[in-house]
């Protein structure tokens, strides 16, 4: 069955992506919102979201490799007995 | 530069939204071939973890009565609104967790109607999936109107392409991929949600340079106060100490966390006792959080838009959230914003829907229409009943548009159908001798009371400080008259035959491994060990982590009092 925690990682790296390349390609000419954050919020918030998106896919990636490990061995193992 | 409140989309916006609904749309595909009976469409046959049930759990209310409401319930109330999860919600779902779980998990019921059955009678179970089935599509309108009004006003979009638009995606992703559809989705939405409104309190507490500043620009200081006068209820709410605790801290919030089927349905589909058991409290850690996310908005709206709850429809309590994403997001942010909003509409959809289908294709039609039908017949009518569940939904929010305030109307429900329903589970799981039609008229007469009550308050014969303290005042009256006439009626019934209660009653645990399999003639020994909780760590049961939690919501309340 699906693991959900890859189409999560792919939504938040494409998201994030679109976010912050959208802020530093100066789309945002209405820099909203004036005076409250001195920083370009489309760039930081996309940084944010990829890096989440980056995460949560190397801990779905790494869970992947070691089921796979796993697997291998109780088969070498079941086949050693028999 | 412009600094007005914005009222168009730019296309970065539009394409953010776009790519949410290649995603949402895509999983229900992908799952399509998993769904191959009915049990897999409606109960997502019990393979789900707990971290991701423990999420849904949580997503599936956090629907446009959260997000919205909440904050503007905080517009207009302050932060009292935060008891509404600090007391509100916390202790329920740790209840939930380490006393009811159990019996709804290793009784194998499929809804909660199938466990009044169990447990009482045909009656008591009809009663309930009836009322039930009523306030789901209900609620899912609620949900589908209010992302209508949101998307007319920010968009300007017409409400009717809002509503039908909203319901075709709902509609695509729970017919194809059904109950496991819908709770991915839900945890998928409830990361968008957070990343589309976290922003908003960022923002706001850096706009006043933190809490201090921001609770002294507060148009009224009470609005800072937890528990300030509540002994005398002349706070914001207006509520006293027993509307707080009887009425919104054990009758309202145990009743809808701990029977409510749309939330214990996540639970049901874990994989076995124990993620079950986890899911309510996975889901209590964000929970304590979420007053960051709906709370603090409100309170940031009301400061920076006085005119905030005016008469204009534009301007009422329920679009602070949309109206300061109109005013501090840029372009691209803002697209995120609505596609959070529109996340959460449509897990409340979802979620109700798919509680409705599995309650209709089990307790109603299964049940009273058409028995001992193959299974292929009942996946085809779940199906079905997805598809007018979602039409009814379309209809109930026309219905809603003609309601002056959505929420009065929708915690009027809540007092009618849950408050008693809480007194009867109850005496059901704690109670041994409670009796199946002590259960049914103490239902009926408890429902009975929170209308007469009602009626009254309206005709003035009864009196509140405000319409939520005399919810909560409703539903501590519908729960003691149904806790009262059931345990009477009780005394004077036949009890049911002891071997008849095995598992479904506190004290009354069918035997670990023989009862439980000699119930289903199960040769194989294997088959039920999710039913079985493995030895754990003492940091890994949940009467643990449910007294961490415990420790923490009073600390928060103690940190705002």
């Amino acid at each position: 069955m699906l693991d959900i925690r890859k189409p999560i990682a792919w939504l938040h790296i494409v998201l994030g992506i679109m976010l912050a390349a959208y802020g530093y390609t100066g789309g945002a000419a209405d820099l909203r919102p004036v005076g409250i954050m001195p920083v370009n919020v489309n760039v930081v918030w996309g940084i944010v979201m990829f890096l989440f998106g980056v995460i949560m896919l190397s801990i779905v990636t790494l869970a992947e490799v070691q089921a796979k490990i796993d697997s291998e061995k109780s088969l070498t193992e079941t086949s050693g007995e028999s | 530069m412009d600094t007005a409140p914005s009222t168009s989309a730019a296309a970065i916006d539009y394409a953010v939204i776009a790519v949410y609904f290649i995603f949402v749309l895509g999983i229900g595909f992908k799952l399509k071939k998993n769904m191959k009976t009915s049990d897999d469409f409606l109960l997502a046959g019990h393979r789900i973890p707990a971290w991701v049930t423990g999420l849904a759990f949580l997503s599936a209310n956090l629907g446009a009565i959260e997000v919205m409401g909440m904050a503007a319930n905080a517009a207009q109330y302050g932060i009292m609104t935060a008891h509404f999860y600090w007391l509100g919600a916390i202790p329920a779902m740790v209840f939930l967790a380490v006393f009811m779980m159990p019996f709804y998990y290793k009784s194998k019921i499929r809804s909660v109607p199938e466990y009044l059955r169990r447990r009482f009678n045909e009656p008591t179970r009809a009663l309930n999936a009836i009322s039930f089935a009523v306030m789901t599509v209900l609620m899912s309108g609620i949900n589908l109107y209010a992302m209508a009004i949101v998307f007319q006003f920010i968009l300007g979009w017409p409400i009717d392409l809002s509503i039908w638009l909203a319901a075709l995606v709902v509609l695509a992703y729970t017919i194809t991929g059904g109950l496991t559809s819908s709770i991915y989705n839900e945890v998928l939405q409830f990361f968008l949600i957070i990343f589309g409104l976290l922003p908003i309190s960022i923002m706001g507490l850096a706009k006043f340079d933190g809490w201090d500043k921001m609770k002294a620009a507060l148009p009224n200081p009470a609005f800072a106060h937890l528990w300030q006068n509540t002994i005398s209820g002349a706070n914001p709410m207006g509520c006293d100490l027993i509307a707080l605790f009887a009425g919104l801290g054990f009758v309202l919030s145990f009743g809808y966390w701990c029977t409510d089927f749309l939330v214990v349905q996540r639970a049901l589909a874990a994989k076995d006792l124990h993620a079950a058991r986890m899911t309510p409290i996975i889901a209590a850690f964000p929970k304590i959080l979420f007053p960051i996310l709906t709370v603090l908005p409100g309170l940031v709206a009301v400061i920076v838009i006085p005119q905030l709850g005016s008469n204009n429809q534009g301007l009422s309590f329920n679009m602070a959230i949309p109206l300061l994403m109109g005013a501090m997001y840029p372009h691209g942010l803002f697209g995120l914003g609505l596609t959070a909003l529109l996340a959460s509409f449509m897990s409340g959809m979802a979620g109700n829907v798919t509680a409705f289908n599995t309650v209709w294709t089990f307790d109603i039609y299964q049940s009273y229409i058409a028995k001992n039908k193959s299974d292929a017949h009942y996946l085809w009518m779940g199906r079905l009943a997805t598809g007018v569940g979602i039409l009814i939904s379309v209809m109930a929010a026309y219905l809603v548009s003609s309601f002056p305030s959505i929420m009065d109307y929708m915690q009027l429900i809540f007092s009618f159908f849950n408050a008693p329903l809480f007194a009867t589970f109850l005496l059901g799981m704690f109670f041994a001798r409670t009796t199946a039609w002590g259960a049914f008229w103490g239902l009926t007469l408890g429902i009975v009371a929170a209308i007469v009550h009602y009626v009254m308050t309206v005709n003035g014969q009864v009196h509140y400080a405000s319409v939520m303290a005399g919810n909560f005042h409703r539903s501590v009256v519908a729960w003691t008259i149904c806790f009262v006439a059931t345990v009477a009626i009780s005394f004077i019934t036949k009890p049911k035959p002891k071997h008849e209660l095995t598992g479904l009653v506190w004290g009354m645990e069918m035997e670990e491994k023989g009862e439980a399999n000699n119930q289903d003639h199960n040769p194989c020994p294997a088959v039920d060990s999710y039913l079985i909780e493995r030895p754990l760590k003492f940091y890994q049961k949940p009467g643990f982590v449910g007294i961490v939690l415990i420790v923490v919501t009073t600390y928060l309340n103690l940190l705002f009092r």
